[in-house]
């Protein structure tokens, strides 16, 4: 008798394209999530960078909020100067998960006056002689870990301590007699 | 191969969903925030405008974005305090974002001073004065000629209190209260209540954790002498000592002055006038410091001292309420705050 022997299963070619289309799989599946680590982290880097920015253009808004107390403070607030917030390289370590990062702190901001009722930039034909608040710009810039520089720019507004008063004051209107 | 990639493809499909979604979200918060920042700003910016307002209710103010309403005015004590109601907005990507709060403005001079002298010093007040308590300018409620948290001495040569009007001389044949040796009601003298820094008394600022210094950042300069004051300005502050010149005039009844004197002696010549409050203050226990007002010189309102002064020391004072009052309704000298509880982001 004669038979044919058949051969059962996959020839080498097959089995060189299988697993060709499997290492192109794995590399697309693991550049893919690559990719999505990558994003997610720089999704990371921005929110902190958000958060950052509105803690401190809160802290920065602060100054002169607690009265007279904080006038001096006021006063001297300036661009990339306060003594609430410290202006540079600020470190944020988010847990394990992300590495830490490294943020760039910095401001300009400028005295506001009022003319004609109105609050405007300039000084000289002021009504009020002080300043009656501050404003500008805090921004957080950093190298996000996709390698792309990006930025959080924040509002910033400080009022002079006599627009932001303590109004358990009016409790002391000439209330002291003898 | 098949099951591989169903799972692959579904995976990186979620992925990039699921990215896609958070950065979508991250741009709306990140809006929000920065449209919050700008709101912010847009109620300190009105704060401004309605502190210093020079009418009442104040005019539309400066962004199209804010809205005032409820203007109301209430008189507390003879002092005024006006409420407004702040409304602003801003659009975001989703809506708009809006910001709700009940202001109140009412005077940065919380005490009209309720004498001619008010000493807050614990050792007994030296020098001699004359004091006027004339009745066009008398307080509403009471009379009082000086109001001291030290016993006062009137055995001393050359102190008198006089219900009438200063004449140049010190003198008071129609209507005298105290003279010496006799101390009458009008000397409000040994009260714990003024025991209290000038500060404290006059802007509350015990409730900023600051003290009277903290005012010199309002004066346009802080001065080192008398000689070349601006005649308008509502507050000077001066470290050091201050001799105003003959004839020199401070502040008018409509637009007095707040003059303030660190560590300074005070002297004021012949026909110099100051209308206003004066403070001699004495800052981190410095000496006591002269005050000597020549016989035709006055001042139109009120003297706060923190120190006993000098046994040469003349203090020369004639009581005007209106003074004080415009003193305390002064424009400039007015502050504003939120209500707290009714700021509604």
């Amino acid at each position: 008798m004669t038979g044919q022997l058949t051969m059962k299963g996959f020839i080498q070619t097959e089995l060189l394209v299988a697993f060709i289309l499997l290492t192109g799989s794995l590399t697309a599946c693991l550049m893919t999530m690559q990719s999505s680590i990558s994003a997610a982290l720089a999704l990371h880097d921005a929110n902190q960078g958000l958060l950052l920015a509105q803690t401190l253009g809160k802290q920065l808004s602060d100054t002169g909020r607690n009265g007279t107390g904080e006038m001096t403070d006021f006063f001297t607030q300036g661009n990339n100067l306060s003594a609430n917030v410290v202006s540079g390289t600020h470190t944020v370590n988010s847990g394990p998960v992300a590495p830490a990062m490294q943020f760039t702190v910095s401001w300009q901001i400028q005295p506001r006056y009022i003319h004609s009722g109105n609050v405007t930039g300039t000084a000289a034909t002021a009504d009020v002689p002080w300043p009656v608040l501050k404003s500008g710009t805090l921004s957080v810039n950093w190298t996000s870990h996709d390698g792309i520089q990006a930025s959080s720019p924040v509002t910033v507004s400080s009022p002079h301590p006599l627009i932001s008063a303590d109004v358990r004051k009016i409790s002391r209107l000439n209330a002291l007699t003898p | 191969m098949l099951l591989l990639l169903l799972i692959v493809v579904p995976a990186g499909a979620t992925l990039t969903v699921m990215l896609s979604g958070s950065a979508t979200q991250f741009l709306l918060r990140k809006n929000a925030v920065v449209t919050r920042a700008d709101l912010a700003g847009d109620v300190i910016q009105a704060q401004a405008e309605i502190n210093y307002a020079a009418s009442w209710p104040p005019a539309l103010l400066s962004g199209a974005n804010m809205v005032l309403s409820q203007p109301g005015v209430q008189t507390v004590r003879h002092a005024t305090v006006r409420n407004i109601i702040l409304d602003v907005s801003r659009a975001v990507d989703n809506g708009m974002l809006s910001s709700r709060v009940e202001l109140t403005k009412f005077p940065f001079l919380l005490s009209i001073p309720a004498a001619p002298v008010v000493y807050n010093g614990s050792t007994p007040l030296l020098g001699t004065f004359a004091l006027y308590l004339p009745p066009a300018g008398s307080h509403p409620d009471f009379v009082y000629s000086l109001w001291s948290a030290a016993s006062v001495d009137m055995s001393v040569n050359g102190r008198m209190t006089c219900a009438d009007s200063f004449t140049g001389q010190d003198l008071c044949p129609a209507s005298p209260l105290s003279n010496t040796p006799f101390k009458s009601a009008d000397i409000k003298d040994a009260d714990n209540k003024i025991a209290i820094p000038p500060g404290d008394y006059l802007f509350g600022l015990d409730l900023d954790n600051a003290d009277l210094t903290t005012i010199a950042l309002l004066s346009r300069n802080i001065y080192t002498d008398c000689q070349t004051l601006p005649a308008s300005d509502v507050i000077v502050y001066v470290k050091g000592d201050c001799t105003l010149s003959g004839n020199k005039i401070l502040g008018n009844t409509a637009s007095p002055v707040l003059l303030i004197v660190e560590n300074g002696h005070i002297k004021m010549e012949d026909d110099a006038v100051v209308n206003g409050v004066v403070v001699s203050y004495r800052n981190n226990s410095g000496f006591s410091r002269k005050i000597q007002i020549s016989d035709s010189a006055i001042i139109n309102g009120s003297l706060l001292l923190n120190h006993p002064a000098t046994a040469d020391s003349h203090l020369r004072v004639a009581y005007h309420y209106t003074i004080l009052q415009n003193l305390q309704h002064h424009p400039l000298l007015q502050q504003t705050g939120i209500v707290p509880g009714t700021a509604h982001p």
